[in-house]
């Protein structure tokens, strides 16, 4: 329990890197609803279900389509990933 | 050249990754270090007084006991969580409010009308299931906010959930929203929270105080102003969060079918 603990909040410090180095913006926004879940379900573990509920539903959904729309928007003015 | 500097960066990662871990487990396995996880003197901590609910009452604290079924505790939440978020730092969480506000009014102005086409219409199966979905996520959302006060959830997550809801209708029948209506509960919801919180200045005597019987631990309607304001904080959050991503998907125009 305690080092399944640790060993998400390793995996999520390793994921935090990810987001950094990832080819696409697609794909860093998919690692980052990743990382949300990761520290929901620690959360979870740590028997704060307030801040697990909240962090679910605002950070893993609502972040990554906020971010999905934004990343729209701006392709929509002419920004292009691979330039 | 630029190579090089991934590695750099690459190789700093790695430390960083490392020292972390080793942090991490230390802190789990050495007890003397004083930065152990998991166990905590729970009775020095300003927690513990919450736990017992009773804070303004000091005299009380020291051998207060709370059990399921008592009535009229200084905050009548089963959930110690909300009897702190909603009721004793009731103004933090105002301020919450008005940051989630703000954004909503920043994304408001700077997300300009604009017409898009739609080339691909949402397939027959996500259109006959959505509905279904969206009947769920607002039933889960409106249990989350209701029973706020009884169980881990509340007015936030709950509000989210309801607006997940609204955007995955958004998004399957690409239609414009109705955006009036939830700037308008929006503001009523705002104006209600305030209101709440100025009739317990006149009333008790300090911003959002407590200043109705808080009733049975346990009960659906019990804790007074809590239930209220996460009622009303659920309904603020919902119509915010619908509205911002309305203006996000803004206004499409369809053309295929």
């Amino acid at each position: 329990m305690e080092i399944w603990v640790v060993v998400l909040g390793v995996l999520m410090v390793v994921g935090a890197i990810a987001v950094l180095f990832q080819r696409s913006l697609r794909n860093s926004i998919i690692t980052f609803g990743i990382i949300s879940l990761m520290s929901a379900l620690i959360m979870a573990m740590m028997k704060a279900y307030d801040v697990a509920i909240t962090e679910a539903s605002i950070g893993a959904v609502l972040t990554t389509a906020i971010f999905f729309w934004s990343l729209k928007r701006v392709e929509e003015d002419g920004y292009d990933e691979k330039k | 050249m630029k190579r090089n500097n991934r590695l750099i960066i690459n190789l700093f990662a790695l430390v960083v990754v490392l020292l972390f871990g080793f942090i991490s487990i230390l802190a789990v396995t050495d007890g003397r270090s004083g930065l152990t996880m998991f166990s905590a003197d729970l009775q020095h901590r300003v927690s513990y007084a919450f736990l017992l609910k009773s804070v303004s009452h000091p005299e009380r604290a020291s051998n207060a006991t709370v059990e399921p079924g008592g009535r009229d505790y200084e905050d009548g939440a089963a959930n110690v969580v909300t009897s702190v978020v909603v009721d004793y730092r009731m103004l933090d969480t105002f301020g919450e409010v008005l940051v989630l506000f703000a954004a909503a009014a920043g994304v408001g102005l700077l997300m300009t009308e604009r017409k898009r086409v739609v080339e691909h219409d949402a397939s027959i199966v996500v259109k006959t299931a959505v509905p279904l979905v969206m009947l769920f996520a607002i039933i889960t959302g409106a249990y989350i906010v209701l029973h706020g006060h009884l169980t881990p959830g509340g007015g936030f997550p709950g509000g989210a959930i309801i607006a997940s809801g609204f955007i995955l209708q958004f998004l399957a029948f690409r239609e414009s929203p109705k955006r009036l209506i939830f700037k308008i509960l929006e503001s009523l919801a705002g104006l209600g929270i305030l209101a709440v919180g100025l009739v317990g200045l006149f009333v008790k005597g300090s911003l959002f105080a407590n200043f109705i019987a808080t009733g049975t631990l346990g009960a659906t309607i019990s804790a007074g102003t809590v239930l209220i304001i996460y009622l009303l904080i659920g309904i603020k959050v919902a119509a915010e969060l619908a509205s911002i991503s309305g203006d996000f998907i803004g206004g499409e125009q369809r053309i295929g079918g």
